[in-house]
């Protein structure tokens, strides 16, 4: 199927990029410093233009047309920010700070505690030990699972509790649940480890299969880059020496 | 020198070179690895099936581009086709800047674009477009998403006009949230701000790998109904709605050889450094 010019050219773009962004792989270069800035510079211009956009729909046009004149409060309060720049009245950017930071703050806790708090605790002391299906009848796994979740709840708290003195036998018996509180820790981060890897995969495999839509973009971009990189670091190579 | 030693001091782009080649096999050839549902895609499934006709459901695109070019696309396309197969209230929002965008993307999809087909915008589904304050916003929304909404949908089109809004106000009117999350605001915050309000709301999340431990937790305390596992989630989703394409089929394959890769080096790293700790002890005291 033939491709249009347009479609064409935004391979080509979507190649440069993404082979330029993994080139890094390869050796620092000149297209990897150029995809990173381009990326850094689409992403907060993106970012500033549509909060740009929603402010001014939002409060800068009900406060010039008459409509809604209290908006002037929060627009001016916003303004502040702009002393983070200055040492002299820096003082006034804590003030819209301090706003933004206590109203995070305080709506975050509120549903903290019921959504992340009391239910994770009730939902673990509520646990069966035996745990028995109405229809199915005892199962095995998902009582094996509730001691596991049990035993390793109590083995993590325990590694976190400093209050007992280690030489009395409560700190004994602390420590040695203190041990299977480590190795659940570590499981619990070999597992986001293991997971984080598969997200990068994908990815590199969402990234990999547009870039294989054309061949010729692929084969011909990865060759130029890697040139363009090989001489790059020869020339750095040489000028190291020199000096 | 040893072969382990050889080993530990081999260039770290070889690695990546023999990346490229294994990912690349199954991409340009389909290998057919098969794939068994796991027990969370099925729940997933059967959650979005059992809503009573009618229930409206929000639907959190609260993705970046990259993690929708990965995971997230395929998670965020095979779910909208399910929920516009079902005769659902469906209302599209993001707290994310960059998923408004990627909202009228998931349409654009041949399995989605299909499966709206009869579907009235307005009446079963809306664009309500990113709203501002991460999780402010959130907040916003779940008490009054008339008064957060004031500027209208996606297009600016007053939520006055748009029918399908007539009787969603608050979170208490949404009986599904389905959260496809690259990160903050997602899954937690909605928990926080819309779930605490309204424990009866159902919660589906799309999420990423690297979200899948931290979710569990949700899971099993029963505030999240379930999860699509990442990428290999949403090829699993795909395959029960019966909406895979060969493309989809070579990236679980690569899928599957990029994990298979990554075992291998492990398991050599690891043999490599028990066999050299072995000949000149370990520098790590544990």
């Amino acid at each position: 199927m033939a491709l249009d010019l347009a479609t064409m050219l935004g391979i080509y773009v979507y190649a440069l990029y993404a082979l330029s962004a993994y080139s890094l792989t390869y050796r620092d270069n000149m297209f990897f410093k150029f995809a990173e800035h381009s990326y850094l510079a689409l992403a907060v211009g993106y970012a500033g233009a549509v909060a740009y956009g929603y402010v001014r729909r939002t409060a800068i046009d009900p406060v010039l047309t008459g409509k809604d004149l209290t908006f002037i409060f929060p627009v001016l309060f916003g303004v502040l920010y702009v002393f983070f720049f200055s040492k002299k009245y820096f003082y006034l950017y804590r003030f819209p700070m301090a706003i933004v930071t206590g109203t995070g703050v305080g709506l975050a806790m509120s549903g903290t505690v019921s959504a992340q708090f009391m239910q994770q605790i009730t939902a673990t002391i509520v646990l069966p030990l035996y745990v028995v299906h109405p229809v199915l009848g005892f199962q095995a796994m998902d009582t094996i699972n509730n001691w596991l979740i049990i035993i390793m709840v109590l083995g993590t708290l325990a590694y976190f509790f400093f209050s007992i003195q280690p030489e009395t036998a409560i700190g004994k018996a602390t420590t040695k649940l203190g041990l299977v509180g480590r190795w659940t820790m570590m499981v619990a981060f070999g597992s986001a480890f293991g997971n984080t890897v598969m997200t990068r995969m994908n990815l590199f495999i969402g990234v990999y299969k547009n870039l294989l839509r054309d061949y010729t973009s692929f084969l011909g971009l990865t060759a130029l880059i890697l040139i363009v990189a090989t001489l790059e670091g020869q020339r750095a190579k040489k000028t190291e020496q020199k000096a | 020198m040893s072969f382990w030693k050889k080993l530990e001091a081999v260039d770290v782009r070889i690695i990546f070179l023999v990346l490229w080649i294994a990912v690349g096999i199954p991409l340009i050839a389909p290998l057919n690895f098969p794939m068994a549902v796991s027990p969370d895609t099925i729940k997933y499934r059967d959650a979005i099936e059992a809503l009573p006709a009618g229930s409206v459901v929000a639907f959190g695109m609260d993705v970046s581009p990259a993690g929708y070019g990965g995971e997230l696309g395929p998670e965020a396309r095979a779910t909208a086709t399910h929920l516009f197969r079902r005769p659902l209230k469906v209302i599209f929002l993001t707290f994310w800047e960059t998923g408004a965008p990627l909202i009228e993307n998931v349409w654009r999809d041949p399995f989605v674009a299909a499966a709206m087909k009869d579907k009235k915008y307005g009446v079963d589904y809306v664009n309500l477009g990113w709203i501002p304050g991460s999780e402010t916003g959130m907040s916003s929304f779940a008490t009054d998403a008339w008064k957060t909404l004031e500027k209208g949908d996606y297009k600016g089109t007053k939520l006055s006009d748009l029918p399908i809004m007539a009787n969603v106000k608050t979170v208490n009117d949404v009986t599904m949230l389905i959260c496809i999350e690259t990160g903050t605001p997602g899954g937690p915050e909605y928990l926080r701000q819309w779930w605490a309000r309204n424990p009866k709301l159902k919660v589906l999340i799309g999420a990423l790998g690297v979200d899948v431990p931290a979710t569990m937790a949700y899971i099993a305390a029963g505030q999240v109904v379930s999860m699509l596992r990442g990428g290999r989630g949403a090829a699993e989703y795909q395959k029960l709605l019966n909406i895979v394409t060969t493309a989809d089929i070579m990236g679980s394959d690569a899928m599957s050889m990029s994990h298979f890769v990554v075992l291998v080096f492990l398991v050599l790293g690891n043999v490599g450094y028990f066999a050299l700790k072995k000949t000149r002890g370990s520098p790590v005291k544990t």
